[in-house]
């Protein structure tokens, strides 16, 4: 076989090996696993959210079918070790006071509970039926406790303690930047605003509810575990530790899944408890949340609240920002915790270059589910608060806010750029994607329309978001935490190749996209190369999908080990040719003498010849595989423009979509059909966030919002995603700044739609009703909420 | 709490199949957890998502929502039959041509909704697309557009 040049490499739009199976009906999920007799197990989740109680499951144990019913002694009392609580990713803000373990969220609750959907016992039955209608045969009696159900509620003095550990709700708090200076820079501003906003709770609602299946092999000590996780092989580490387990006996494995979106990146106590189930019970267990379990319980998002400043002077320079914000991380501090407030933070300037920024981050425990990574994490209320701000304070300055925009940004060659909320930019032409996104929706000419629409009496919007994003999370010595990217390569005697990777693709494309790269970087046929991912038994090691990064590190570490095994090659093609190394050349799959064509050895033979090891010099191992742990020098720092364009009827404060403009900038594009995607995928998920999502608590604290709903109604249920008819066809165009220091010059990019979306889309329905003077708004922005903003009065 | 068990005839995917069911099962569990009919999937329980859409005689129904015994002697087709021996038709098709699925969890449901839509209707407008070919599903990754993409190019594909 003689590998012909790809063009199917990096940069084609190739159509994705993931979608046959899945368009003939073939994809497996977890809960799609057919399994010879295990145990279901169902759990008994508080129906208060703060309360003490007790269980008599008397009768649930009664009942024909049902194998046991364990609450937290009867785990206690077991010999299999009682599941431990969950540590953090990790402990940034190296000056805060952190509570370490008393606020680690633990797997099973123990006399009180802390949140409705709070685990207090599991029955395991023979069949998923009677599981469930066990459950409604055990008692709980509740002893209520008042409950805080929002961080203003937590703050307040004498707010009922959610933790003894921290009496006044409060997890952590710390800043980042310099307080002195960005105080001296708003005294001397010539135009400041203010917005005291909320960017609300919103739940990412991956369409396939969690599930899990745990196999013990008593005979083995083998663990396995099938489940729906980002995070494969973390997974696994956190388990082992959880359970007490060896890790080298647990094995994680994820089937195709129904999305993830950051509340998948860390295990629950479900998954802990289905482990320890399979140990205890020596059996295979299997169990699938319902839709409302998983509304109950899976991590929200956002959960932001406080007052966010922007200080100009009288030339349209910016000269500070600054934040005080309440971050309500629920009734423990999960895996993300603070990490995740820093981490908007470190981009809380945005695009611009600002000298001097301060945040300052309260994290608040209340009685409600756990607050944690959703796309876009922090960054996401931290962008939408600066966007609003910039646009309001070009209009309170009188100056047109794509001006000042263009007036900010950092330069081209400011790279690397240190932002003053601690993110080091890696590089970036952000005037040439504005002036891009100016140019496709026809800026100047929508501007002239609005004013000649208005005087009509019709009114027409235009709002920005620019945005940067975390992409890539590195290196280990900035987060304390294991961040690298893993790839490895097997290249087969024949010259085809396999390639492990670490993460899980669960709708990125990875094994299209990370076959491109390989195929890019060994210059053999895209067919060629298979991708593996998903499971830690067929892959060594990672970190998992999450913060965008397998683009730059998954691909960076499979570019690396492409690398590796051309220059073993290259040592056996020099020895072959009789010349030094660096007389030889690879390029389209072919070692070559330089200057002597020759002298030539392709791929796959020189595949074949390593493999069978003779006459290769003496001091090379046969075989050609490579294995890289890439721990980048930075994280990548893609950037975009968002336009959109609304028309607002202020007799109802309906609105239309006129269009919706986003250029992308992500580096080297792998593959740009699925870029696009990703794009505008992220697109609907930030409209549904500013228009239609939002997590509601009664006061009382029970989950409102705890299952789907399609249309905006206005009595109080329900959950709102976005349908078709909701989300308008999205213009995207790219610029491509390559990352300096990823191997291929590729950035993440699956998080920039949720940041920038929601700020172009509140500026822009602003900005068409401005002649009203409105109150700025809060989100998730209604018709009705238009309306009162237009005519200022109450239904 | 158990009941008496009903004997349900069905036609599933061509094959004729005879369970024994409780009343209270839905078309849903007996398809996936008695037939192996996993294409089928659940997503939010309550006809909201659409991705345990299958036909039922030809018409497109969410099958968490139907009792089993509702179907006795119904004809059940699921998105394993839209190919023609590993052959995608034209919907399928443009599917993975206009990379109109991410995750795919939605998709089996949104293929059986679209199909038999397009039967009654093989020329919408995207607006139509949009609200009625669409107006029963939820997907959470694509934002959309390229379904409808890709539905435009399968009508058209079918007119010609």
């Amino acid at each position: 076989m003689t590998a012909e040049p790809t063009d199917e490499g990096i940069g084609s739009e190739v159509q994705r090996r993931e979608d046959r199976r899945v368009l003939l009906g073939e994809s497996k999920s977890t809960d799609d696993r057919q399994l010879s007799d295990p145990m279901h197990v169902q759990f008994i989740r508080s129906e208060k959210a703060h309360t003490r109680f007790s269980i008599d499951a008397t009768d649930a144990r009664e009942i024909d079918g049902v194998i046991a019913v364990h609450t937290a002694d009867g785990i206690a009392r077991s010999e299999t070790p009682t599941p431990g609580p969950f540590p953090l990713f990790s402990a940034p803000m190296p000056d805060l006071d952190y509570p370490d373990e008393e606020l680690w969220q633990r797997c099973i609750a123990t006399e009180k509970a802390r949140y409705h959907g709070e685990i207090l016992g599991v029955v395991v039955a023979e069949s998923r039926p009677i599981a469930r209608d066990a459950l409604e045969s055990v008692r709980v009696d509740y002893d209520p406790l008042e409950p805080v159900v929002t961080s203003r509620e937590a703050l307040a003095v004498d707010a009922p303690a959610v933790h003894d550990a921290v009496p006044d709700n409060v997890a952590f708090e710390g800043g980042q930047g310099d307080r002195a200076e960005t105080e001296a820079m708003f005294d001397r501003a010539a135009h400041t605003v203010e917005l005291e906003k909320e960017s609300q709770r919103v739940s990412p609602s991956p369409l396939e509810p969690r599930s899990a299946v745990g196999e013990y092999d008593a005979a083995s000590g083998q663990l396995d575990f099938t489940a729906t996780t980002q995070i494969p092989h973390a997974y696994r580490r956190l388990l082992a530790g959880i359970l007490d387990y060896p890790e080298h006996r647990i094995d994680v494995t994820v089937p195709d899944m129904g999305g993830g979106f950051g509340a998948r990146q860390h295990p629950y106590p479900a998954d802990a408890l289905v482990g320890w189930c399979a140990i205890e019970h020596e059996a295979t267990v299997k169990w699938r949340a319902t839709r409302t379990e998983n509304q109950l319980v899976e991590n929200d998002g956002r959960g932001y609240e406080g007052t966010w400043e922007i200080a100009m002077d009288e030339t349209g320079d910016i000269l500070a920002v600054r934040a005080d914000i309440r971050y309500d991380l629920g009734a423990w501090l999960a895996w993300g915790g603070a990490s995740l407030a820093e981490a908007g933070n470190l981009l809380m300037t945005g695009l611009y270059d600002v000298p001097t920024a301060y945040s300052h981050v309260t994290g608040v425990v209340t009685n409600t589910a756990r607050v944690d990574a959703y796309r876009g994490v922090s960054s996401v209320p931290m962008i939408l608060m600066l966007e609003r701000l910039v646009s309001r304070v070009a209009k309170k300055a009188d100056m047109d806010p794509a001006t000042v925009r263009k007036r900010n940004f950092v330069e081209p060659d400011d790279f690397p750029y240190q932002a003053p909320g601690g993110a080091l930019y890696d590089s970036g032409e952000y005037e040439r994607n504005f002036e891009l996104g100016l140019e496709t929706v026809g800026y100047h000419s929508l501007r002239e329309k609005q004013s000649r629409l208005r005087a009509e009496g019709r009114y027409i919007g235009i709002g920005f978001a620019c945005a940067t994003e975390v992409a890539g999370l590195g290196p280990a010595s900035h987060i304390d935490a294991p961040s690298w990217g893993y790839g490895s390569l097997q290249v087969h005697p024949t010259g085809e190749v396999t390639v492990y990777s670490g993460g899980s693709n669960h709708g990125q494309g990875h094994e299209t996209s990370l076959a491109q790269v390989a195929a890019d970087e060994l210059g053999v046929p895209f067919d060629d190369v298979r991708v593996v991912e998903n499971s830690t038994k067929e892959v060594t090691e990672g970190v998992g999908t999450f913060a965008s990064r397998i683009a730059a590190l998954g691909g960076g570490a499979v570019a690396k080990s492409c690398r590796k095994v051309i220059a073993k090659g290259t040592e056996v093609a020099a020895d072959e040719f009789d010349v030094p190394v660096d007389e030889v050349t690879y390029r389209d799959g072919t070692f070559t003498h330089t200057g002597s064509e020759s002298e030539s050895f392709p791929f796959s033979e020189m595949a074949a010849k390593v493999h069978l090891g003779q006459d290769i010099p003496e001091d090379i191992e046969p075989g050609l595989a490579a294995e890289t742990y890439y721990d980048p020098e930075n994280c990548t720092w893609p950037f975009g423009t968002h336009i959109a364009v609304v028309e607002v009827d202020p007799e109802t404060g309906e609105f239309d979509f006129l269009d919706y403009v986003a250029t992308e900038d992500c580096g080297v594009q792998i593959n740009p059909t699925i870029v696009e995607g990703q794009l505008v995928g992220a697109i609907a998920q930030g409209l549904g966030q500013v228009l239609y999502e939002d997590v509601e608590y009664s006061e009382d604290g029970t989950l409102l919002s705890d299952s789907f709903r399609t249309e905006r109604v206005g009595s109080r249920g329900g959950y709102t995603l976005p349908k078709a008819e909701h989300v308008p066809d999205i213009t995207v165009r790219s610029t491509e700044t390559p990352s300096p220091h990823t191997p291929h010059g590729a950035k993440g990019m699956g998080e920039m739609g949720t940041i920038a979306a929601p700020g172009a889309i509140l500026n822009a329905i602003e900005d068409a009703i401005e002649p009203f003077d409105p109150e700025p708004m809060t989100p998730p922005i209604s018709p009705e909420k238009i309306w009162r903003a237009v005519t200022g009065r109450e239904l | 709490m158990s009941s008496k068990k009903v004997t349900v005839d069905l036609t599933v995917n061509g094959e004729p199949r005879s369970v024994s069911v409780e009343p209270r099962e839905l078309l849903s569990q007996t398809l996936r957890e008695r037939l192996g009919c996993t294409s089928i999937n659940i997503g939010c329980e309550s006809t909201l998502c659409g991705a345990c859409t299958v036909h039922t005689d030809g018409k497109a129904v969410k099958s968490c929502t139907r009792l089993t015994v509702q179907e006795d002697g119904a004809d059940i087709r699921t998105a394993r039959t839209l190919a023609d021996d590993g052959v995608l038709n034209d919907l399928q098709t443009a599917f993975s041509e206009e990379h109109a699925l991410q995750c795919g969890y939605c998709t089996p449901g949104i293929l059986m909704a679209v199909d038999e839509y397009l039967d009654d209707n093989p020329d919408p407008s995207r607006e139509e697309i949009r609200t009625e070919a669409l107006g029963g599903n939820l997907c959470r990754c694509t934002g959309y557009e390229n379904i409808v993409d890709a539905i435009e190019v399968a009508s058209d594909a079918l007119e010609d």
